[in-house]
């Protein structure tokens, strides 16, 4: 602010000016600071809530949301929404189930589910990066069509099980979904690495780049000759093939796949990519604080449970978390325009 | 508000008493003084022209008129009484009516509507009365010799057209003093014409018209008096007759400014870029261009002349023909990419929307165009990216604590230094500069000159669009004349002053005439074809409800058992449900709310209606309670919306959490089931003669909505508030309660969807059906969408969207295809629906997600 009112001759300042100022450290984390309030008040009434192996079992719980928020929150930073990566995921997990029962082996399986996440991706992109439709109504539509596919695949729903299947032919596919390596499980190995991908593909190469410079002024950057459309559809993709993987995590961890499994999940990713957003210091989707909301959502759940709250409780408070969070942002904005 | 406007009881004031008067002004920013007691006259029946050049005052002092700027000193008259004026509609009341530059209008909605939002003529206090709408549209249209019809839309009108729309607009209010703030800055000289027209048929009936415009021919043929300001001041205010153009011009200019553009040698060396025959939409006639390296080149025209568009045509900005090429190497037009890569550099006029990347640090803006060059495979090199952008703030003296900083908190003139240092990054050989110094004080100007000058120094080629001509001369080492799309003059430096520039700009001459006797003749024949063509809105919008019906037809060939009577009955009454919560979200949408709890609502709904009957409260009490949670939810949607600022999306995904928990909580997580034989099963399943009941109670439900939506003031508003909330705010008509309003009828309308839901099944599922539901109304509302002429939602056609989608299914199903494909066909319906309107290029109704 020095240096406009310093220099300036026109007498309103620029919003934007205005917005951006410095906030005081301690408001710009006050939702994280909520977040932890929570989690302790939930450990002070049931200590086995914070005790190792509980945490642990969250942790194992939260890698599936972690790898389907994160890829969520590539798309919406750019202001684009995906309504398909749940069903994605369960029909990804689906054909991996399938693929793998037919005895074709763990790669065949793992790479038949990704490449489902790749298709939809492609569709997704297409649709909404090159064709114009609204990401929205896209995705929307292809979620109706996945989840036809699904059911028809699965024929209206028989489940796979592959728990019951001879170890030769599932061993090494359910070893993703318990096996540990050392004290730790896979699954947190995969969602570590995927997050780590993902952190540096946002963060560190020239598309997280592209994506930065779209979310901020999409006519700016097509102005400065950034690729908008395949950075837009570039994100889909990746969307959806992470929404696969976590597809194929969730199978190789429960042994069993139904079509609509996953479907809880997406409104789940939504809440961890808005609580992810409002807890940043600076209020943008980034994909290591969508972990965060991620690992909150999934603390808050186990902590429910534990205290005997069931479902009800649980969607009522993640509602009413989100509500809150929105009015702790409102607030904070609000002060920060001051 | 307003009441209705009629033309017919004109208070027509005798022409030459003054109307309004601004007396001694003073407007101050803050400690700034931008004001300084400027006295105006508005005179019934002529026109009054307000010239300066930017910033010398003008809009402060129309705002001050229109009660926007608050007064520091000086007071308004009207009819020579004191008057205060507080705010925008408070001005309409008076009797001022203002059309802005670059009025906006809600493009999907009818002239008509356009011109009346905000103060609708109403009949019986609630209805639009539409016939007197058109009427009074068409009168007016015809008086302001606008060639439209008062039922085309607005999105499918030239610019001309929406010019004339808005005056149109403002003269139907009748007003007794009409603002034009530069009416045909986006205007090319022909399509200008009409304009004048318009202006001289208001005069001639009383009106009193402010006329502000840069287009000093304009003011010389159409303005009694002439008011010239000048930093704030008033320097002269004469009869027209006695100024000349140059005395107007030299009344605007003088100022001394000897110091303010720094030397730097420079000298021209080869031909860098050439261009022949470019053209782009309607300005951009067919320029040729050649710039030499190591030259700055002016383009001089004023706005609409073309100057600008030329740039943006130059570096594929926009849709553009002819030849450009860079070093002899021919460049594919049309795309910014080849042009960057050619080595084009452009720094737009619009530095906050097109030029910074706001939220993002100095170095990301720097950086944003050489990303390839700070990277290897893809990564990025941090350091190198840190000792680019240091480098560039340093050599460009941006004044900033670090690279890191927001640019969005930098000052004008260290953004455009920015954005330069960008094009510097890349290694640009030709830089497109557009209004370099819009909006930096004066010692950032003297910075930007001194950089221009040195980006020539160094062998680049500048080419320079500037409104300021004084600006223009000092820079230019050669100045083009751009007038109608081309270049029509060639000076180099020393050989021009801004009088000379500006009469050559506007040129004073006999091809406005020509222009105006061409355009004008086929004005009134063209009438008459014009209502031939607005029936083809229909012709373009039969093919979707043809070919949905084609297809129900094809499916009752392949099973004449889905065509009997009572099958395609039960079709309907299947659909009941699903069309009102389609209908419901229908109008949700269509306010430019999203409201993703319908399904969440009535779900609750479903439940609370089966636990109450199952205790034994009556029907109409199970019904009202339904409606009543659903408004209630409504209402709490529409104020943490409004409330908070917040996206409707995000607190009714909130909403839609705590409904389904709410739900849970009263079934414990079981059905609840609604004994046989109780009277409420009526209501979903029984007949009233051959009539399924839910049926007609969804029928006439969606009916009175639509009703509400089409043909009332409410619903005219809501719509508007959706199609463009900032358009309807400067009419007046606020979002934040209409929103509101819309959030609570579509809870309300899903309410009802719910308990009719449990009638229907004989009870409330245990299933989280909260998604599915939504989903499915989602696909109906986008498929009704596309089914209007405007792409705009509206209740009736989502449910027939709904009915449609539910036929196909039993259709289908009888067809002996399995119902696991039901979501399927929804999904390309829904597709199929939207690719259509992609396909014949009309925006869909936008959403506001975010």
């Amino acid at each position: 602010m020095e240096q406009t009112a310093m220099t300036a001759t026109q007498p309103a300042p620029t919003p934007t000016t205005v917005k951006a100022r410095r906030r005081p450290k301690i408001t710009s984390y006050g939702t994280v600071i909520g977040m932890i309030v929570v989690v302790l008040a939930v450990g002070a009434i049931k200590p086995s809530f914070l005790g190792l192996p509980n945490l642990q079992a969250v942790l194992v719980e939260a890698t599936v949301l972690a790898v389907l928020a994160v890829g969520l929150s590539i798309v919406m930073s750019m202001k684009g929404i995906d309504l398909s990566i749940a069903v994605t995921a369960d029909v990804a997990g689906y054909i991996a189930a399938k693929t793998l029962l037919e005895g074709n082996g763990l790669g065949a399986a793992l790479f038949a589910a990704l490449a489902v996440g790749l298709v939809v991706g492609l569709v997704n992109g297409v649709l909404a990066g090159f064709l114009g439709v609204p990401a929205i109504v896209a995705t929307l539509g292809v979620n109706l069509l996945l989840s036809a596919v699904g059911l028809v695949i699965s024929d209206n729903g028989t489940p796979q099980q592959l728990f019951t299947a001879p170890a030769a032919v599932v061993g090494d596919f359910l070893a993703i979904g318990t096996g540990s390596v050392g004290p730790v499980r896979i699954l947190i190995i995969v969602a570590i690495v995927v997050v780590a991908i993902a952190w540096f593909a946002t963060r560190r190469t020239v598309w997280g780049r592209g994506i930065d410079l779209v979310e901020s002024s999409s006519r700016a950057a097509f102005l400065a000759g950034v690729p908008v459309r395949v950075t837009f559809a570039a994100g889909f993709v990746a969307c959806s093939v992470l929404a696969a993987l976590a597809g194929v995590m969730l199978t190789a961890r429960t042994g069993v796949v139904v079509p609509g499994t996953a479907a809880p999940l997406l409104l789940d990713a939504f809440t961890a990519v808005y609580l992810g957003s409002i807890a940043s210091p600076k209020g943008r989707i980034r994909v290591l604080w969508t972990v965060v909301g991620a690992l909150f959502v999934a603390l808050l759940a186990n902590g429910l449970t534990l205290l005997g709250l069931g479902a009800p409780w649980r969607f009522a408070l993640n509602g009413l978390l989100i509500l809150a969070a929105l009015a702790l942002g409102a607030l904070r904005t609000r002060t920060a325009r001051r | 508000m307003a009441k209705p406007s009629s033309v017919t009881h004109t208070p027509s004031p005798a022409t030459g008493t003054v109307v309004a008067a601004v007396r001694e002004a003073v407007v101050t920013f803050g400690e700034t003084t931008v004001l300084h007691g400027v006295d105006l006259e508005l005179v019934a029946g002529t026109v009054h022209a307000l010239v300066g050049q930017n910033g010398a005052g003008k809009s402060t002092l129309v705002k001050a008129l229109m009660g926007v700027n608050p007064l520091a000193g000086g007071h308004i008259e009207i009819d020579g009484e004191r008057v205060s004026i507080s705010g925008a509609s408070d001005a309409r009341r008076q009797g001022l009516e203002i059309v802005y530059q670059d009025q906006p209008l809600a493009a999907h909605l009818t002239v008509a509507e356009n011109m009346f939002l905000g103060r609708e003529p109403r009949a019986g206090g609630v209805f639009l009365d539409s016939g007197q709408m058109n009427r009074t549209a068409l009168e007016v249209l015809s008086r302001v010799g606008a060639v439209c019809s008062p039922t085309d839309l607005v999105g499918d009108l030239t610019p001309s057209q929406r010019v004339q729309v808005s005056i149109a607009g403002a003269l139907a209010a009748n007003p007794r003093v009409l603002v034009l703030d530069e009416p045909t800055a986006a205007l090319g000289a022909a399509e200008a014409a009409p304009v004048f027209d318009i202006v001289r048929t208001a005069t001639s009936q009383g009106v009193a018209v402010l006329y502000i415009s840069h287009r000093l021919r304009e003011i010389t043929s159409l303005a009694t008096t002439v008011t010239i300001l000048r930093d704030g001041r008033l320097v002269r205010s004469s009869p027209a007759a006695e100024l000349s153009t140059d005395d107007m011009i030299s009344a605007m200019v003088g100022r001394d400014l000897d110091a303010l553009y720094p030397v730097v040698p420079h000298t021209a060396g080869e031909v860098v870029l050439t261009a022949t025959g470019l053209k782009s939409g309607e300005l951009l006639t067919g320029m040729d261009l050649e710039i030499r390296a190591g030259e700055i080149v002016g383009l001089a025209g004023l706005v609409g002349s073309g100057a600008s568009e030329a740039l943006l045509a130059l570096f594929g900005a926009e849709k553009s023909t002819g030849q450009v090429s860079v070093d002899g190497k021919p460049v594919s037009v049309g795309n910014p990419r080849s042009a960057i890569a050619s080595g084009m550099a452009l720094v737009p006029e619009e530095r906050r929307t097109e030029g910074i990347f706001p939220g993002l640090s100095l170095l990301s803006n720097i950086t944003a165009a050489s990303l390839r060059r700070h990277s290897r495979f893809s990564v990025l090199n941090s350091k190198e990216e840190k000792r680019t952008a240091d480098g560039l703030i340093d050599k460009l003296h941006i004044v900033a604590s670090s690279s890191e900083q927001d640019i969005a908190t930098l000052s004008g003139g260290n953004q455009q230094k920015a954005i330069v240092g960008r094009w510097l990054a890349r290694g640009g050989r030709v830089y497109l500069v557009d209004e370099p110094t819009a909006g930096v004080d004066v010692g950032a100007k003297i910075e930007i000159y001194r950089q221009l000058g040195e980006l020539a120094a160094g062998g680049a080629a500048v080419l320079v669009v500037s409104s300021d001509f004084e600006e223009l001369i000092g820079i230019s080492d050669r100045l083009l004349v751009v007038r109608d799309g081309a270049v029509t003059g060639q000076y180099l430096r020393g050989e021009v002053d801004v009088e000379q520039l500006t009469s050559d700009a506007a040129a004073v001459g006999a091809t406005e005439n020509e222009v105006r006797l061409a355009t004008e003749a086929p004005v009134a024949e063209s009438a008459k074809p014009r209502a031939v063509l607005s029936s083809r809105p229909w012709v373009r919008q039969i093919g979707l409800p043809l070919a949905m019906v084609l297809v129900i037809v094809i499916l009752a060939l392949g099973s004449p058992g889905f065509a009997a009577p009572l099958s395609l009955l039960d079709v309907v009454r299947q659909a009941s449900t699903p069309a009102l919560l389609a209908a419901a979200l229908a109008i949700a949408l269509g306010a430019g709310a999203f409201d993703l709890s319908v399904g969440g609502v009535a779900l609750l709904t479903s439940t609370v209606s089966a636990a109450l009957i199952a205790a034994g409260v009556p029907t109409p009490g199970a019904v009202v309670a339904g409606i009543a949670i659903g408004a209630g939810v409504g209402a709490v949607n529409g104020l943490i919306t409004v409330a908070f600022r917040v996206p409707s999306f995000v607190a009714t995904l909130g909403m839609l959490f705590l409904l389904v928990g709410a739900t849970l909580q009263i079934n414990g997580g079981l059905p609840i089931a609604v004994a046989q034989g109780s009277d409420f099963l009526m209501l979903g399943q029984g007949y009233a003669g051959y009539l399924p009941i839910v049926a007609i109670v969804a029928i006439l439900v969606i009916a009175v909505a639509t009703v509400v939506w089409r043909r009332t003031a409410t619903g005219l508003r809501l719509r508007a508030v959706g199609d463009d909330a900032k358009t309807s705010e400067l009419r007046g008509v606020k979002p934040g309660i209409n929103r509101l309003l819309a959030l609570i009828l579509s809870a309300s309308i899903s309410g009802l969807a719910g308990v009719l839901l449990t009638s229907y099944g004989s009870g409330a599922t245990a299933r989280d059906a909260s998604l599915d539901l939504l989903t499915t109304a989602l696909a109906a509302a986008f498929l009704g969408s596309a089914m209007t002429r405007s792409f705009l939602f509206d209740p009736a056609t989502a449910a027939i969207g709904a009915l449609f989608v539910t036929a196909v299914g039993a259709g289908l199903i009888s067809n002996g295809l399995s119902d696991q494909w039901l979501p399927g066909v929804q999904g390309i319906v829904l597709l199929l629906a939207v690719l259509l309107a992609v396909v014949r290029r009309r925006a869909l109704g936008q959403v506001a997600i975010f």
